[in-house]
């Protein structure tokens, strides 16, 4: 079937060319190619040339717009004329954005926003990766404001564009809008990855009738949010860096690796230790969990959820207060209890004080504890300067545990620095919204 | 005749199949070698292919070049794992560089015409990218001189377009 209706595609042609066969064989010329096969000539040169074949005549005029791919950096779109601004910001941003909407404008129908524009048409041409990185150099500038949404058909509306899209991730983006409906909206969602965004409503909640059934992969660094909700009842992987909030994911039975950034200062012990079991009870292969503590925190277990099948935790822990008090570090200890069935122990430390020596140990620290630990074989603990908080856990593991192979002790710190810094930025941030 | 050829085999090649081209040239490929086009593919699925398969668009001498491409490449989908693959794979690109370098522009653009008609994508990206080549680094009026382009578009037209996409001049 599909041989019939190729070949009746350019049969008319072929009968056109055996006749003119003779005068043809000398002068067939490139421009009597088929358009489909120009464009397959057009999408082998760089994006910039296709389009400048739009001059060489009538029929070239439009055969670029087919391009496969597009890419407009700025670069490409400025060229020497950026030079010619003076460099000047402003000036090569709007000439971006001119230069950007007449090509948009020439590929596609007309809309309201550029961005709205740019976004319909990759949704209307059914593109499957769509970037937009309004702000190459990030770290110089500032958010970027998208108020893509609004451009969105309502729900219930015939066709929904949003159906195909898997994979969404947003960066320093201030979101204007209504992120929940736009989600609701995305049935086919597997990767939301949301970075340094500002959502309007602090909140990121999504109700229990509408779960997200195909999102695999959620990731929401820094965003200030003041209650994460969602039931993704097939998450496996998960990370997070916020301050101590809500967290609700449903019961996410699949989750493999989940990683929990609490921003500091505030001692994150006790909601590591009783909100996070809740939220992430069946995490398996690995808990990456970073946060603050201190050490005179009363030595206190708390009950409640396990981590039932965790193999791997991965503490980057910053140790502060005072220095004498010890029973603050102890309690890491009390989060292996949760993790009954838990094989490897990574605990990297940072104790922003001096360190205070002792050999008097807590009494906890040589009980051991209740329940030996019967899988826990390797213990890795690095920024160990032996105060009297890391004396103490130390001990307390050795006498915990039946199985333990390895207990390596590594005075160099190894605390996830890109965490630090961030969650100071963070702290940076807040600071400087309140004041 | 041309059925009898056609019910033919030779030694592991399976079928046979004939070929026939706008000035009644015949050549005789193994439904292997003929497979590479996905027109021909889908007349063997659909069994008409018995009596000759007849190309009334292209010309004896492009089938040659496209008979012996395809002769070429047979190997290339079936042959994994085959310990000869990496000098095959060499000798293969240089008759690709050949076969398309020597050729003058009419003759490559009825190849082309050839390999989108039978629907052979390795073939037709080749020589696109050939035709690509040639105009890469070009200016609009230096692509009109190679490939016997008329400016048909009045000055203004042209300054209106050079306008529009301003940013694909200015450099």
């Amino acid at each position: 079937m599909r041989a019939v209706v190729h070949g009746k595609a350019t049969k008319s042609e072929g009968c056109a060319r055996i006749n003119l066969k003779k005068r043809r064989s000398q002068t067939f010329r490139l421009h009597r190619l088929p358009p489909d096969v120009l464009r397959v000539i057009l999408s082998q040169l760089s994006f910039k040339e296709a389009a400048r074949t739009s001059i060489v005549s009538r029929k070239w005029k439009r055969l670029w717009r087919c391009y496969p791919k597009l890419v407009l950096t700025g670069d490409m779109m400025l060229g020497s004329s950026s030079n010619a601004a003076g460099d000047h910001p402003t000036s090569n941003k709007t000439t971006f954005i001119r230069r950007a909407n007449s090509i948009v404008r020439q590929l596609s129908s007309p809309s309201a926003n550029h961005i709205d524009r740019w976004v319909s048409l990759s949704a209307s041409s059914r593109a499957r990766r769509i970037v937009l990185d309004l702000c190459p150099e990030l770290e110089k500038f500032g958010f970027v404001s998208l108020n893509l949404l609004h451009q969105l058909p309502p729900a219930g509306t015939n066709t929904n564009r949003l159906t195909i899209l898997k994979k969404l991730t947003l960066h320093k983006v201030s979101i204007a809008g209504d992120l929940q409906s736009l989600l609701l909206e995305c049935d086919a969602l597997e990767w939301l990855s949301l970075t340094f965004c500002s959502l309007q409503h602090r909140d990121l909640v999504i109700q229990h009738q509408q779960p997200l059934q195909r999102l695999r992969h959620l990731r929401v660094l820094h965003c200030r949010l003041q209650k994460l909700e969602l039931q993704a009842p097939n998450l496996t992987e998960f990370e997070f860096a916020n301050h101590q909030v809500p967290l609700v994911l449903g019961d996410c039975v699949n989750m493999s690796m989940a990683s929990v950034g609490l921003l500091l200062p505030s001692d994150g012990f006790d909601y590591a230790c009783t909100k996070l079991p809740f939220a992430l009870p069946h995490v398996c292969d690995r808990l990456t969990l970073s946060m603050a503590i201190r050490t005179e925190a009363p030595l206190l277990m708390k009950g409640g959820s396990m981590f039932a099948n965790l193999r791997h935790l991965i503490l980057n822990v910053d140790i502060d207060g005072c220095p004498k008090a010890s029973t603050g570090v102890l309690r890491l200890a009390c989060l292996l209890e949760l993790a009954p069935v838990l094989e490897e122990l990574e605990l990297h430390m940072y104790c922003a004080n001096t360190p205070f020596y002792t050999s008097d140990l807590d009494a906890a620290a040589t009980t051991p504890a209740a329940r030996l630990h019967e899988r826990l074989r390797t213990v890795y603990m690095t920024g160990f300067y032996g105060i009297r908080g890391q004396l103490e856990l130390a001990h307390r593991i050795l006498r915990s545990t039946v199985a333990l192979d390895r207990l390596i002790i590594d005075p160099t710190r190894k605390v996830d620095h890109d965490f630090r810094n961030q969650a100071y930025a963070g702290m940076g941030r807040t600071m400087a919204t309140l004041y | 005749m041309a059925a009898a050829a056609a019910e033919a085999t030779i030694d592991g090649g399976g079928k046979m199949i004939i070929l026939i081209s706008a000035d009644g040239k015949r050549f005789e490929v193994t439904e292997a070698v003929a497979s590479q086009s996905q027109l021909i593919s889908n007349m063997i699925e659909d069994d008409c292919t018995e009596n000759g398969v007849r190309l009334p668009n292209v010309d004896g001498d492009i089938l040659t070049m496209v008979v012996d491409y395809c002769n070429m490449h047979a190997g290339d989908a079936a042959a994994d794992g085959d310990t000869t693959k990496a000098s095959s794979t060499e000798e293969l690109k240089k008759f690709d560089a050949e076969l398309v370098q020597a050729l003058e522009n009419p003759v490559l653009f009825k190849l082309i015409l050839a390999a989108n008609f039978l629907n052979i994508k390795s073939l037709l990206d080749m020589t696109c990218q050939r035709v690509a080549d040639m105009m890469s680094g070009k200016t609009p009026e230096q692509m009109r001189e190679t490939f016997s382009i008329e400016n048909d578009f009045t000055p203004e037209e042209e300054a209106a377009i050079r306008q529009e996409n301003a940013w694909a001049f200015d450099d």
